[in-house]
């Protein structure tokens, strides 16, 4: 259970969250929309433990994050929260393959296992032929996918994703979506994608909008 | 977990290899340069604190052996100092040796008074047998004067005293200077070795020494470097200059790691930004950069400017650059400091992290 209650957050002189408040339950698909500027993005780097709120307090299973300790934020980081930034930031140095499966590294799963996750991801994500090329070798959209890919292969019990679609055409946004609704699905997975894409409102359970630093429920 | 991560690492420091070269090559010019600079008091030391570590070399040995010993030897001997055996030496026939490094010679009475040895030595001798070998092979070697250097050559041995220490000078045809008989033998000998030799009736003809080098060119330019060099020791030798390009060296090169521990950061940017994402804690992403960097001294930096310093001081300069306690402990303190001051730069940088930042750089 995810909880947001009263949350502020100001760069300089500007107030981007003026008192944002909402709930997520376990198994929701919560859509964020909004504006360029309006937030989404800080929303999320807040949810993902990146950026602290200066005031409010953020709930993760009745636990204020806002005020936890950096272990506990690693800690929520590793096992609890999936974020595909909008960046796509990946590591350079390794193959899609490696890539995708980081975060099984990290844990220290074993190679065949890593393969063969790695190969059913990319097969849902359409990158089966990419798994032996680098980051600088793909798309701006073909890495977004991967990221997809990699916080998948964390199994988190809260996952922000951050414009999905975006760069992607209508048949992989499609592919996208159902993907990470499938994934919210079977793992009973809190899923909040910020997004300007229409598309996601076809998906989620429920759908709010972000402006001038507030937000509504539609 | 560790592992895992200092894997990812190693892979991104092979990927940006070509750069990262570029960088340890300056680095390593200057470091070398920087032990040059502090190894230069045991450099100039050499004749007070050998002996030093004994190593195989390449004996060039001539002298009271005919030449038609020689030749009928198999080019091999074996050489026995202080009662070790160093090694097999090749023994060089005439026309081979210009570039000899030791000689065995008669009556080096003459030749002692250019050395750099202590002349009570030269009253202990009393036989005809007698070496001059330069800086550079008495600390390949491990000998000083008054050791007893012996030359086992199949059953043949000579033995003689070490009586003269030389500092070699890039003049490499004028090593060691002997008197008129002497110079007969090795003339003949070695038509390519240039031999001066002096008619001197006692020690006290200084005057006619000094005028009698003054007319030989190698003679006067022998002189000009043995002076230059007493000059350069003289000056090397004020500590306080010393101590000042230490600890100034000390600060660059500090500065240095500073530099590079934020050029590792910076290039690792996006590594960095997306294993913290994924949960890992930033105590073990600044234990991985720390480690990189100590590796990349320890297996590369260290090592290479240390060949790079003593390849320098031996084949450019041609003194014996030894690698004694005290070099240790400098190369130590340095490491240490470096680590330390990367651990604390890592540190700070990781605290400073503007993750979101970085994630949200397109």
């Amino acid at each position: 259970m995810l909880e947001i209650l009263n949350v502020h957050k100001r760069f300089g002189s500007i107030e981007v969250l003026k008192g944002v408040s909402f709930k997520v339950k376990p198994g929701e698909f919560v859509a964020v929309f909004g504006p360029s500027g309006s937030g989404k993005t800080t929303l999320l780097n807040i949810l993902a433990t990146i950026l602290h709120p200066d005031r409010g307090e953020v709930l993760i299973d009745g636990r204020n994050i806002a005020r936890a300790s950096e272990d506990f934020l690693t800690a929520l980081r590793f096992d609890y929260i999936g974020y595909v930034y909008q960046s796509c930031k990946m590591i350079n140095s390794l193959n899609l393959l490696d890539n995708i499966t980081l975060p099984l590294i990290i844990k220290g799963e074993s190679k065949s296992n890593r393969v063969r996750i790695a190969i059913e991801l990319a097969e849902k994500l359409g990158l089966s032929n990419r798994l032996k090329n680098y980051p600088s070798q793909l798309s701006f959209g073909e890495r977004k996918r991967a990221l997809i890919g990699m916080v998948l292969c964390k199994k988190p019990k809260l996952m922000l994703v951050d414009e999905p679609t975006a760069n992607l055409d209508e048949s992989n946004s499609r592919c996208v979506l159902e993907l990470l609704d499938d994934f919210r699905q079977s793992h009973n997975s809190m899923l909040i994608v910020a997004t300007h894409d229409s598309l996601v409102k076809e998906y989620a359970t429920k759908i709010y909008t972000l402006t001038d630093g507030k937000i509504i429920e539609e | 977990m560790f592992l895992k991560i200092f894997k990812i690492f190693i892979k991104d420091f092979k990927r940006s290899l070509r750069w990262e070269i570029k960088y340890i090559l300056a680095l390593v010019l200057i470091i070398s340069y920087w032990f040059f600079i502090v190894s230069i008091p045991s450099i100039t030391a050499f004749n007070e604190v050998g002996p030093y570590k004994v190593a195989q070399y390449d004996l060039y040995v001539t002298g009271p052996l005919s030449e038609n010993t020689i030749k009928k030897l198999d080019r091999e001997a074996k050489v026995i100092v202080k009662g070790k055996t160093i090694g097999d030496i090749p023994v060089c026939s005439s026309s081979r040796c210009e570039n000899m490094d030791v000689l065995i010679v008669n009556n080096l009475t003459t030749a002692l008074r250019l050395t750099e040895i202590n002349l009570a030595y030269a009253k202990e001798i009393k036989g005809n047998k007698g070496a001059v070998i330069d800086t550079f092979t008495a600390g390949k070697l491990g000998v000083r004067v008054g050791d007893t250097l012996t030359i086992h050559v199949k059953n043949v041995s000579a033995s003689c005293k070490v009586v003269g220490i030389l500092y070699p000078t890039s003049v490499t045809r004028y090593r060691v200077l002997v008197d008129e008989k002497s110079v007969q033998n090795i003339s003949n000998l070695f038509p390519g070795y240039s031999c001066v030799w002096l008619k001197l009736k006692n020690k006290s003809e200084e005057n006619n020494l000094i005028q009698s080098l003054s007319k030989s060119y190698y003679a006067v330019k022998r002189i000009d470097i043995l002076r230059g060099r007493e000059n350069m020791v003289e000056n090397l030798q004020n500590s306080t200059v010393i101590k000042v390009i230490f600890y100034g060296g000390l600060v660059v090169l500090l500065t240095l790691v500073f530099r590079e521990m934020q050029v590792i950061f910076k290039s690792k940017l996006n590594t960095l930004a997306v294993l913290m994402t994924l949960g890992v804690p930033k105590r073990t992403l600044v234990t991985c950069l720390t480690l990189e960097l100590a590796i990349k001294w320890v297996l590369l930096v260290i090592p290479v400017s240390l060949i790079l310093a003593k390849f320098y001081v031996e084949n450019v300069i041609g003194l014996f650059m030894p690698i004694d306690s005290n070099f240790v402990v400098i190369v130590i303190v340095l490491l240490a400091s470096s680590i330390l001051l990367s651990l604390l730069v890592s540190y700070k940088l990781m605290k400073d992290f503007d993750l979101a930042g970085v994630l949200s750089e397109v």
